[in-house]
């Protein structure tokens, strides 16, 4: 497909990614203290170290010491600062856990965490406390810590068999081969034996079996040779590190889809280990394999392996040996390791095995087989094993049935014409037709029918299940062969088809989601496409989080998350990593949170809900690729939002520069006149009487248009800002007309107001306020706009839900460019387009009664009147039921 | 009625145009205006100069306003008018709650601060007349027959009506707020209903008043409360 020839592969960009991610912090430098076995003083030895650089002025904190009541151990502890271990209450029993959050804030420039493999309790945010440990050098802080050899995970199952002891808590080789020091704490077994004796590790009534069991002479030297050799190697290796790097071996163990690979990817570390070389495992996903149950195995020695510090590479593909020689000349791998391939069996002998073609094709490579003790194939249930089938009901007989019942009906009227052989074809259609379209247990089962069917009705004697003819059961014999290949190979190549239909839905899922997040303007859009292409894609619930200011928002879907997993969603942004269900950070989630990882610092966290579900890599990959879109289209929608605000600060400059000049023009026209009159009468004082008043009188009224104009300023500038919030409570709307009426009627000469509403209006919820502003604005409206002798009346009526104030006046109308330009009477920019006399008809008052109505959440209109002459300005409220009405104790 | 005042009269104002304005405005009326520039300044001449009436503007450099209300209010009853903006509802309420007497909205005409200071100092002078006889133009209301003529003609009010119309004749010209009013007629645990005001005020105006849209004695304060208006003191 070209289409994928073209995109960046999301894998990689998310690899490249979290590298360039990682560069810029200071990781913390880790000091492990390696000992053979318990008792050998890695703590002894790691806290007298701490003294020393404590004396010499270093910043170091106690995280976690465990000193086993053992007196050295504790007077050298004292003195410390220690951070307060968390008690944990699991299920009766206290557990004390250190508290890598008090340490985190902390911040110390070292801190000591004692015994590494330590496995948390289940309420800590990792499971193990490596990787808490991790989490501190990723802050900056350096950390020193103690572990026994024994826990390393690639010579845990060695140690094991050596000393019988099964090891349950390990630590990755990683964890090792990144440590900046390893130090080894090392005395003689002997003197190790000396100190147990004299009880100075174990208490008295458990030397005895300690001595017995683990910490016989035998078991500690070999556990002695063990740690020094690690210890030696790990010095070798990084001298090889420093030096040249291709001379390095390249190892590649392929991981077989069954649990017996786990001991071969151990037995690989330890052959790279020995060469010094650097470890790949491969696991390639077959189609058939997708379907079958070692698959959860194979993902456990996936994991295993990248325990074991191996570079993971999973692959899907159904021819496995040219995908492993691709990853090879790919990776430049010197060496292959490969378990041994099982025993040929009655159905694969007919194939090449995977080692011969390997052999033949891996030219310039090493090829390693690894003997690990599979087991023999048990002998019951051999068959089924070999047709790969497991687990079969009664009414999986049902379709066979029926279908070689077909088969016989079709043979029966041509068994007379035909050679009972050609008969047989017939039964090997439908065995066919069962393959393609039934399970492949029906499929065996329609062959096993067929051949027992066409024994009984067309191979004489008739009607039994003896056979007269021997050459027969060799027919039957073929027959069964062909049918139960023939079924396997259909049935595995529909599984095939399956799951290449599966990957194809994803990915055009994907597609779909990448093209219509390129249609999303809004964040809110991304949401709603994001939860939508994952629920078709994996039917998973999900939710996203976006972050601001580099903190996670989280809305109402806080109520979906419980305290834990909004401290580890919120951890997800900070450390740009998974965390959740199935991870390794508080794994007991029921959600799985995925970093929208981009350039810069995650714009937010996809988090899905698997519950019970466990996601394989396949999906997680695929959601992670969603995740990435999803922060890409975050940060395209941040970007174009803040050049959008740029645009937007640009146009408002611009609106603002127009409306000032328009203001300042309608001030200064009455501002000339008050000051032409003022100094007017400063000069003249000798003028008549007449002429004085005259001039003081334009002088009070120009002040009042003056203050009229900027009290309209004031108005329209808070209601642009959303600044006015209207004081609501009852009022009689003759009682606001008639405040307005007292502020507006003296100043208003030779025009008449008309005020005829019914006393049975009902009350009305308005800001008394705002409402009589309204009123006074029109009234200055009719004043300005009308000639002497003008009237205007009002009238007021209630219908349903809404009460209607209509004023009309008989002045010379609206003409209709006006009505025009009143269109959009609540945009004020709208005031600033075409001349600059903004405060003329239809000016600033106007759209402040628009803006007021609908802060009433009501109507303001301005028509023609109905007489065909005048103007008519229509005020619709919405009608409330007045609360209990006032009673009276008379009447 | 006498126009001519006898009394001494302190501003506090800090913008210097407009006490030149009220100096100007004020003289010959009798008042012997006397000015401060802040609210410190202002608190200290009422006590030193013991004034009739006291304008104070709310928005001084020095001191919040209504704090010095309630200040003032502590040590003396001298009373008071406050000068503010258009927009400031809360505060003239707030002002009034804290014992101002009156308030008046810049910008405002000279009649206007006259007729506030004659009825405040009415009130200040006499105190609340219970046995009073007022009359204005057709309105006649005798508060201790109860008595209420309109044109001579008598009107029947509901016993809260007559509480409520007793209550803004005896503080006449003055503003009352709506939680004086409730208070007042209703009670104290109904100060803030006030639709009951407003119904029984629209239904006192139509009894009263010629043209209830133009009320000439019921007047409304937009936001604030109801004061009494175009009223003459018969005794």
């Amino acid at each position: 497909m070209n289409l994928d020839d073209k995109r960046p592969d999301p894998d990689l960009l998310l690899e490249s990614l979290a590298s360039d991610r990682a560069a810029p912090r200071k990781r913390g430098r880790l000091k492990i203290y390696l000992g053979m076995a318990a008792g050998v003083g890695k703590t002894y030895a790691m806290l007298s170290d701490a003294r020393l650089d404590r004396e010499r002025g270093r910043d170091i904190v106690v995280g976690y010491v465990e000193s086993h009541g053992r007196p050295d151990t504790d007077a050298l502890l004292s003195g410390f600062e220690v951070v307060p271990v968390i008690q944990i209450n699991h299920q009766g029993v206290t557990i004390r856990e250190f508290d890598i959050d008090a340490l985190l804030r902390r911040r110390p420039a070292i801190a000591l965490v004692d015994e590494l493999p330590h496995t948390n309790a289940v309420e800590c945010r990792h499971p193990k406390r490596y990787l808490d440990i991790e989490e501190l050098l990723d802050a900056g802080i350096d950390v020193r810590t103690t572990v026994n050899v024994q826990h390393i995970e690639s010579l845990n199952d060695f140690v094991e068999k050596v000393t019988g002891v099964p090891v349950r808590e390990t630590v990755p080789d990683r964890i090792f081969l990144n440590a900046d020091e390893v130090e080894v704490v090392d005395i003689p077994p002997d003197e190790l034996i000396e100190r147990i004796r004299e009880g100075r590790i174990y208490s008295r009534d458990k030397i005895e079996s300690a001595l017995r069991n683990f910490f016989s002479s035998t078991n500690l030297g070999v556990l002695r040779e063990l740690t020094l050799r690690h210890a030696a190697d790990r010095i070798s290796e990084s001298v090889v590190t420093s030096g040249r790097w291709s001379s390095r071996e390249r190892v590649l163990v392929c991981i077989a889809p069954d649990a017996y690979s786990a001991a071969t990817v151990r037995e690989a570390r330890r052959i790279a280990s020995a060469m010094n070389g650097a470890l790949f495992a491969l696991s390639v996903e077959t189609a058939a394999y997708a379907e079958r149950p070692e698959r959860s195995a194979s993902s456990e020695v996936i994991s295993l392996a990248e325990r074991l510090g191996a570079t993971v590479i999973v692959r899907s593909s159904s021819d496995v040996v040219s995908e492993v020689l691709r990853i090879a000349k790919e990776q430049r791998i010197t060496q292959i390791i490969i378990g041994r391939p099982p025993r040929r069996n009655l159905l694969n002998f007919y194939r090449q095995t995977f080692l011969d073609r390997l052999m033949r094709s891996g030219h310039g490579l090493s090829i390693h087989v690894v003997d690990t003790g599979r087991p023999g194939r048990p002998r019951t249930g051999a068959l089924l094993r070999i047709l790969r089938i497991r687990g079969g009901r009664l009414s999986d007989l049902a379709r066979p049935t029926i279908v070689t019942i077909i088969c016989s009906i079709l043979s029966w009227p041509i068994s007379y014409y035909l050679d009972p052989l050609n008969i047989l074809m017939i039964y090997l259609v439908g065995v066919v037709w069962a393959a393609t379209r039934y399970s492949k247990i029906e499929a065996i089962l329609t062959s096993i029918l067929g051949v027992l069917f066409f024994d009984f009705l067309f191979i004489p004697p008739y009607f039994t299940f003896a056979v007269s003819d021997i050459q027969y059961v060799i027919t039957f014999l073929v027959m069964l062969f062909v049918g139960l290949i023939i079924s396997r190979l259909v049935a595995d190549l529909h599984i095939f088809n399956r799951a290449i239909e599966e990957r194809e839905r994803r990915t055009s899922s994907l597609y779909e989601l990448v093209n219509r997040l390129s249609q999303v303007d809004q964040q809110h859009g991304v949401t709603a496409v994001a939860q939508e292409q994952i629920q078709s894609a994996f039917q998973l619930q999900s939710l996203l989080f976006f972050s601001d200011k580099g903190e996670l928002v989280f809305g109402e879907e806080r109520t979906l998350l419980s305290d834990k997993e909004i401290g580890i969603a919120s951890w997800t942004l900070r450390n740009n990593q998974l965390s959740g269900a199935g991870t390794d950070t508080l794994p007991t989630s029921e959600w799985l949170f995925i970093p929208m990882s981009t350039a810069g610092d995650p714009p937010g966290v996809l988090a899905v809900r698997p519950g019970k579900r466990e996601l394989d890599r396949n999906q997680i990959s695929a959601l992670r690729s969603f995740a990435l879109n999803l922060g890409l289209t975050i940060q395209r929608l941040k970007s174009e939002e803040e050049s959008n605000q740029n645009l937007l600060r640009a146009e408002q400059e611009e609106i603002r520069s127009v409306f000032l000049s328009a203001v300042s023009h309608d001030l200064r026209t009455p501002l000339t006149s008050i000051e032409g009159a003022a100094t007017a009468i400063l000069t003249r004082v000798d003028a008549e009487r007449e002429t004085i008043s005259e001039l003081a009188q334009s002088v009070v009224d120009e002040s009042q248009r003056l203050g009229s104009i900027i009290r309209n300023i004031l108005d329209v500038t808070r209601f642009g800002r959303g600044e006015i919030q209207p004081n609501f409570d009852w009022y009689s709307l003759e009682e606001i007309l008639g405040s307005a009426l007292r502020v507006v009627e003296p100043h208003i000469s030779r025009r008449s107001i008309l005020v005829s509403i019914s006393s049975e209006l009902p009350m009305v919820w308005v800001d008394g306020i705002l409402m009589e502003q309204l009123f006074i604005n029109l009234f200055e409206n009719f004043k300005a706009y009308t000639e002497d002798g003008s009237r205007l009346e009002i009238t007021a009526c209630s219908r349903l839900s809404t009460v209607e104030i209509s004023l009309e006046d008989n002045g010379p109308g609206i003409s209709s460019v006006e009505l025009q330009d009143v269109v959009d009477l609540h945009d004020f920019s709208a005031l600033t387009s075409g001349n600059a006399s903004g405060m003329s008809r239809p000016g600033l008052g106007l759209r402040i009664c628009s803006a007021i109505a609908r802060a009433h959440s009501g109507e303001f209109r301005m028509e023609s009147a109905t007489s065909g002459r005048g103007a008519r300005f229509r005020v619709v409220l919405p009608l409330r039921s007045l609360p209990s009405s006032p009673g009276d104790d008379d009447v | 009625m006498s126009n001519h005042l006898s009394m001494t009269t302190l501003l506090i104002e800090d913008e210097f145009s407009i006490r030149r304005f009220l100096r100007a405005g004020l003289s010959g009326t009798g008042i012997n205006l006397i000015e401060a520039a802040n609210g410190r300044d202002g608190a200290r001449m009422i006590a030193s100069h013991n004034p009739d009436l006291v304008l104070l503007d709310l928005g001084l450099p020095d001191i919040d306003g209504i704090q010095l209300i309630s200040e003032i209010r502590e040590w003396s009853k001298v009373p008071l008018i406050v000068l503010s903006a258009r927009g400031q509802e809360r505060d003239k309420i707030e002002a009034l709650d804290r014992g101002a007497d009156d308030y008046l909205t810049k910008p405002f005409q000279l009649g206007e601060l006259l007729a506030r200071i004659r009825a405040v100092s009415r009130r200040g002078a006499s105190g609340i007349a219970e046995k009073s006889r007022f009359k204005t133009g057709e309105l006649e209301i005798d508060l201790q027959t109860r008595l209420v003529l309109v044109q001579g003609q008598h009107v029947h009010l509901t016993p809260k009506e007559f509480k409520l119309l007793s209550l803004l004749v005896r503080y006449e010209g003055c503003v009352l707020t709506h939680k004086q009013l409730l208070g007042e007629v209703w009670g104290q645990s109904y100060q803030t209903e006030t639709h009951y005001l407003r119904v029984f005020m629209k239904n006192l105006r139509h009894k009263i008043e010629k043209d209830p849209a133009r009320p000439v004695y019921l007047i409304t304060e937009p936001g604030i409360g109801y004061r009494l208006g175009g009223f003459d003191r018969v005794t």
